[in-house]
């Protein structure tokens, strides 16, 4: 039993290597206009699709974290600002975003993709002279990984300025002061670290979705395999990037 | 013919064999119809298979070939947009005239162009498919089990818009694969 896991295992690692390597060599296939095209519907529908379910969010969690550390730690402390900082920003922002995209994209891609090979259109594109992983796979994956960081973006903007609105309404300080002392004790570089974290999330579920959806068995019963081990694995490859990046913080420092 | 069947094409001449045995020769500059009739479903797909793997050879389908989730003027755009490197002005007008050469009034083709294919009748399909290699004709084009469910006059009908193709292209073949019936209809000398 363990050595059929382990080799399903070793069997998806070497499609997700491969996967990564197509992406790299052949990421200038971009620049003809129908693929840029697949690219800019992508991003539209992983990214500014998401927004009012981000925003949303955004705004519940932000507003929840400032008023609870508040009424913990009391909102003139410097430690509230830093968890507000380490803890909201650099970590929850990019994996809620992650969690959201895996929830709605990466489904709907995997499934996408199954129904297309159960209805023999990879064949079909081949036939019209169009190579189907360029135009299916290529715009899919680069296209998560530059919509998630511009969610995680939106997300910290509005889950960070709620929070301080919170702070500001609840506990009568003035905006400007809770924003303020922020912005002193934040580090723009975590801030950078965090988009990249969220670009490597991106292309984690774009090649994890594109896998499945493109690989598992030619029928119905498929398509819905294909939707949930796309979601269930894209949920662990969202958690061990965001892990690997904690432990790159906590070695760094 | 149960041995995996291999298709190459030496000296401009395609040779379809299952091991060391050919069943089909064909010159490609020589045009004409042919015809391979095969048992089953299966060894017809292997067939096929089996030639799409050699350069230069296309397949038509009997459904067409087009993405059932675009429109048929999406189908089109990828087709012909995809190589984005032809005239525009010279390539619409050349689709037009493919079109109109099919029996597709300009009012039907602007019906056509918003609908999915799948929404369409399998004989439309096909003509919408067979436009396709009509503007960019194949060194050798496969027509697989066109006729299996059609009736006479369809069969009649799409004979002679298959016609067309030997008008336009006379030294490019047509290989029709067909499943052994007694249904089957002849193909024009």
């Amino acid at each position: 039993m363990s050595a059929l896991i382990s080799s399903r295992a070793g069997g998806y690692l070497n499609a997700y290597l491969g996967l990564i390597w197509f992406v790299g060599s052949r990421h200038r296939e971009l620049r003809r206009p129908l693929l840029r095209e697949q690219l800019y519907r992508q991003i539209f529908a992983a990214g500014v699709a998401a927004l009012p379910v981000i925003g949303v969010l955004a705004m519940l969690t932000g507003a929840t974290a400032a008023t609870q550390l508040s009424a913990l730690v009391g909102a003139d402390s410097d430690l509230t600002q830093r968890m507000l900082f380490l803890g909201l920003f650099y970590e929850l922002a990019p994996l809620l975003s992650a969690l959201v995209v895996v929830a709605r994209s990466s489904a709907g891609i995997a499934s996408e993709l199954a129904v297309m090979r159960l209805h023999d259109e990879f064949t079909a594109l081949r036939r019209l002279g169009v190579p189907p992983a360029d135009y299916l796979l290529l715009p899919r994956i680069v296209g998560l990984s530059l919509a998630l960081p511009a969610v995680t973006a939106c997300f910290q903007a509005v889950s960070i300025s709620s929070g301080w609105l919170a702070t500001a309404l609840f506990e009568g300080r003035p905006l400007a002061e809770a924003a303020g002392r922020f912005l002193d004790l934040a580090d723009p570089w975590l801030a950078l670290l965090s988009l990249v974290k969220s670009a490597l999330m991106g292309a984690a579920v774009g090649i994890i979705a594109c896998h499945h959806g493109s690989s598992g068995t030619r029928s119905s019963h498929g398509i819905s395999g294909a939707a949930m081990q796309s979601v269930g694995t894209g949920l662990v490859a969202v958690f061990v990037i965001d892990v690997a990046f904690a432990l790159l913080l906590y070695v760094l420092r | 013919m149960t041995a995996a069947l291999q298709a190459a094409i030496a000296n401009r001449q395609l040779t379809l064999a299952a091991g060391d045995c050919p069943h089909l020769v064909l010159r490609l500059d020589a045009g004409g119809r042919h015809r391979l009739v095969v048992g089953d479903g299966g060894i017809a797909r292997h067939a096929v298979d089996a030639l799409e793997r050699c350069p230069g050879v296309g397949v038509l389908p009997a459904n067409g070939g087009l993405l059932g989730n675009l429109t048929v003027a999406d189908n089109f755009a990828l087709l012909l947009r995809y190589d984005d490197d032809v005239d525009r002005s010279a390539r619409d007008q050349d689709l037009d005239a493919a079109f109109q050469l099919c029996g597709l009034t300009p009012e039907r083709i602007a019906v056509l162009a918003r609908e999915q294919p799948m929404n369409l009748e399998r004989s439309e399909r096909w003509k919408l498919g067979f436009v396709r290699w009509l503007l960019r004709p194949p060194e050798l084009l496969v027509i697989d089990r066109l006729f299996t469910g059609l009736t006479r006059r369809q069969a009649a009908e799409l004979i002679a818009v298959e016609a067309i193709y030997h008008a336009r292209h006379p030294f490019r073949p047509v290989l029709f694969v067909d499943l052994d019936s007694h249904e089957l209809p002849a193909l024009p000398d």
